[in-house]
């Protein structure tokens, strides 16, 4: 006899039905106060819950991250330390490949392995406008990257 | 209202008798029950008049805690008795159905929930025939999920070993109906 045996002979048994005065005591009891049935629905959809706190987890980090002053903009070897003040807007950022130099294949030194390096020249551009007088600034950051990739002769 | 009226009747009619089985766990008698099923009941319909399943587990919440309350109080359930011959009439009332063909089987598995203890008789009520998961009877009882869990087994295991040596009564091999069910034919075919 096992957990299932066990399971579907208990579940075979129907709990016996209660008396019919409890019904008659429950309507009683519920049309004593009948404020429930005027009251409205107001139901809740199971999805809205979870919808509502990851929205406002989203508003929350909106709120911190708006918070936290941008002291900095760029990043890498040519860092630009640019305060915005509450009059200058952020316009745009761009940032565009200047040149691509193709240094050849090396052998990794550890692993052997052939290697592409390209040696990859961008600019960056971030741009700010000042509304009250029409203003621009703009910020200029040279970057150099230098690209590994794989290479398998077939 | 007539339409709450009738959402209400149908959704106690579906329930209710799980409801009084999970009481008469926690309670000394039907009538008790039935008491703690009424006050749970109103309760629960009056904050969610749409009786939405979701809810249910709330309900058993409410039996629970109103049992144990009524338990405390001695006082009021001496003065009710006294007052009503019907809760005496039904002290020892099935708590199964008691169809023909069931009948010896909810005699034996009633004793066997006796012999359990009251943590367990309700984690093994609650789950099969209140239909809760593990997750809901946690916190119906206010206990984690994994004790939940393990109350369950441990009942299982405790009527498994009570119940063994009653297997062919209850479950009946596939060439051996039931000692019951092989009366009730042989009586059907007497008449046929």
């Amino acid at each position: 006899m096992n957990d299932n045996d066990i399971e579907s002979l208990l579940t075979s048994l129907s709990p016996a039905r209660p008396s019919a005065l409890l019904s008659q005591r429950v309507d009683h009891e519920l049309e004593l106060d009948l404020s429930w049935a005027r009251a409205p629905k107001k139901k809740t959809p199971r999805w809205l819950s979870p919808v509502m706190w990851s929205s406002l987890g989203a508003a929350a980090a909106v709120v911190i991250m708006s918070a936290q002053p941008m002291a900095q903009v760029g990043g890498g070897t040519g860092s630009v330390a640019f305060q915005e003040t509450a009059s200058v807007m952020p316009m745009s950022t761009i940032r565009e490949v200047v040149d691509a130099r193709d240094e050849g294949i090396q052998y990794n030194e550890l692993s052997r392995l052939p290697e592409q390096h390209v040696k990859l020249v961008s600019l960056e551009r971030h741009a700010w406008t000042d509304p009250r007088n029409g203003a621009h600034f703009t910020v200029e950051v040279p970057y150099e990257d230098s690209v590994v990739l794989p290479v398998s002769f077939q | 209202m007539a339409d709450a009226t009738f959402n209400w009747k149908q959704c106690f009619d579906q329930i209710s008798p799980n409801l009084v089985l999970y009481a008469r766990q926690l309670t000394p008698s039907a009538a008790d029950a039935e008491d703690v099923v009424q006050m749970a009941f109103v309760r629960w319909w009056r904050r969610f008049p749409d009786g939405d399943t979701e809810n249910v587990p709330l309900l058993y919440a409410a039996v629970r805690t109103i049992a144990l309350d009524q338990r405390r109080s001695d006082t009021r359930r001496v003065k009710r008795e006294s007052a009503s011959e019907i809760a005496l009439s039904h002290e020892n009332a099935p708590i199964f159905d008691p169809a023909l063909e069931t009948k010896e089987a909810a005699v034996i598995v009633t004793q066997s929930l006796a012999i359990l203890p009251e943590e367990q008789r309700e984690v093994v009520t609650l789950k099969l025939w209140g239909g809760l998961t593990f997750q809901e009877i946690a916190t119906a009882l206010g206990i984690s999920i994994n004790t939940a869990a393990g109350r369950y087994r441990y009942a299982l295991n405790t009527l498994q070993k009570h119940l063994a040596p009653m297997k062919d009564d209850l479950l009946g091999e596939p060439n051996h109906p039931p000692k019951n069910l092989l009366n009730f034919n042989m009586t059907k075919e007497a008449f046929l």
